[in-house]
């Protein structure tokens, strides 16, 4: 009996140890230009996004929110693909070409594409009247290869996203970060990851669109 | 190796000849409920732990009897809660459901005669219902653990076949994601749990 106390007694002397916490600090500023706060709160998860169904369109945003949400360890985001954009938060389309389906171009990255994501506020001021409107726009004048254009539409993807869900600052770090504008990492870095934990762990200052 | 020791152990229970064996095991079931400690303690902003809810905890048992007072137990043990982060303002979100299915062997004995106590070490998996969060990137294969558990069947209980139990593990815990968020050590967990353990030998 004294024996198996003993045991039991080590091991909650053992379960008292406690790891080091990482760094979670912040590497840019997530708010908007007046110093507001935006996530997606927990009541409106997960998050319906809309791709338009042309082209490779809609497995880019499958794949930038699935970059997304494995940065955040918590339950903090989560997000699902609808088919019809009446009932989306977040609408995706092309600004105008759609481009060939093409293996993404390996080599350095060039800036063959845009994007640009809008959120309009209502009267109040104090949230957003509907949802998050993304445009890709593939850039014309210089030529590209159809793997560069891939390559640009999936790296700006992800960006556009990240601004979707709150990160309404672009990264100073072009080296590192894919919220650095034009985007030329491929995944959300270790910055980037810190930025988005540390946004979603902040009070918001704007409320999400009407469903 | 400790993977392998609850296999080596179930192996050695059936190539023990059947009828012998039918004749000496004991089988057991418990129900009950199971606490968890945190599996995460974090700081983003301001802290917060995860950790499972409260929830059912069912095992299966086989006693063996060995020489002298011990005997050799082995066990099957599968939990279910939903996995919930707790911030310090008070609020809970939920991030998954999540099982867990432990397997061990280890040595019983009574310690009085209506008291027995066990130890036992296994190997343990989280199962998460969604790989999502500190699970994106896998749980992070079998992780061995350690427990101990006392059985009380007073006259009332007992004449009824029934014990109550009190149990409690260790095992450490880290996944692929949190080691790629920057933790670099395992955080040690233990679950305590109380159930009804009922003698199922012989019964029909």
């Amino acid at each position: 009996m004294k024996r198996l106390l003993a045991i039991g007694t080590a091991a909650l002397a053992l379960a008292c140890f406690e790891p080091m916490v990482p760094n979670h600090d912040p590497t840019y500023p997530f708010t908007d230009q007046f110093g507001d706060v935006f996530h997606w709160p927990a009541n409106r998860l997960p998050v319906r996004f809309y791709a338009e169904p042309r082209g490779t369109l809609p497995a880019l945003v499958s794949a930038a929110v699935d970059a997304w949400q494995r940065q955040l360890l918590y339950g903090e985001f989560s997000g699902t693909m609808v088919s019809d954009s009446t009932r989306a938060d977040v609408i995706v389309r092309w600004a105008d070409s759609v481009p060939p389906d093409a293996p993404p171009d390996n080599g350095p990255p060039v800036k063959a594409c845009g994007g640009v994501t809008q959120g309009v506020l209502d009267t109040s001021g104090t949230a957003f009247a509907g949802p998050f409107e993304t445009q890709i726009q593939i850039l014309t004048g210089t030529v590209f290869s159809a793997g560069q254009v891939q390559a640009c539409v999936a790296r700006t993807t992800i960006h556009e996203m990240g601004h979707a869900l709150g990160l309404f600052q672009e990264s100073p770090d072009s080296l590192r970060d894919i919220m650095a504008a034009p985007p030329r990492v491929n995944q959300p870095s270790d910055g980037d990851r810190r930025t988005v934990e540390a946004l979603y762990h902040t009070t918001p200052t704007l409320g999400p669109p009407p469903r | 190796m400790m993977r392998r020791a609850p296999v080596v152990m179930w192996m050695s229970a059936l190539i023990i000849g059947p009828a012998t064996l039918a004749a000496q095991v004991s089988l057991h079931a418990a129900l009950g409920a199971r606490y968890n400690s945190t599996l995460v303690h974090d700081s983003i902003v301001s802290p917060l732990d995860v950790r499972p809810a409260i929830g059912p905890a069912l095992a299966l048992s086989a006693d063996l009897p060995l020489s002298g007072p011990w005997q050799l137990e082995l066990l099957a043990d599968l939990s279910t809660s939903p996995l919930e982060r707790h911030d310090q303002d008070g609020s809970t979100v939920t991030i998954t459901r999540l099982w867990t299915l432990a397997l061990g062997v280890g040595l019983r004995r009574h310690l009085h005669p209506w008291l027995d106590g066990r130890f036992a070490i296994g190997a343990l998996n989280y199962l998460p219902a969604q790989s999502v969060g500190l699970f994106s990137d896998g749980s992070g294969g079998v992780i061995p653990f350690g427990s101990l558990a006392f059985d009380a069947a007073p006259a009332p209980l007992a004449r009824h076949r029934l014990a109550l139990e009190l149990a409690g593990d260790l095992h450490k815990f880290l996944t692929p994601a949190l080691r790629s968020a920057g933790f670099t050590e395992s955080r040690v967990v233990y679950r305590v749990s109380g159930s009804v353990r009922i003698d199922l030998t012989g019964i029909k």
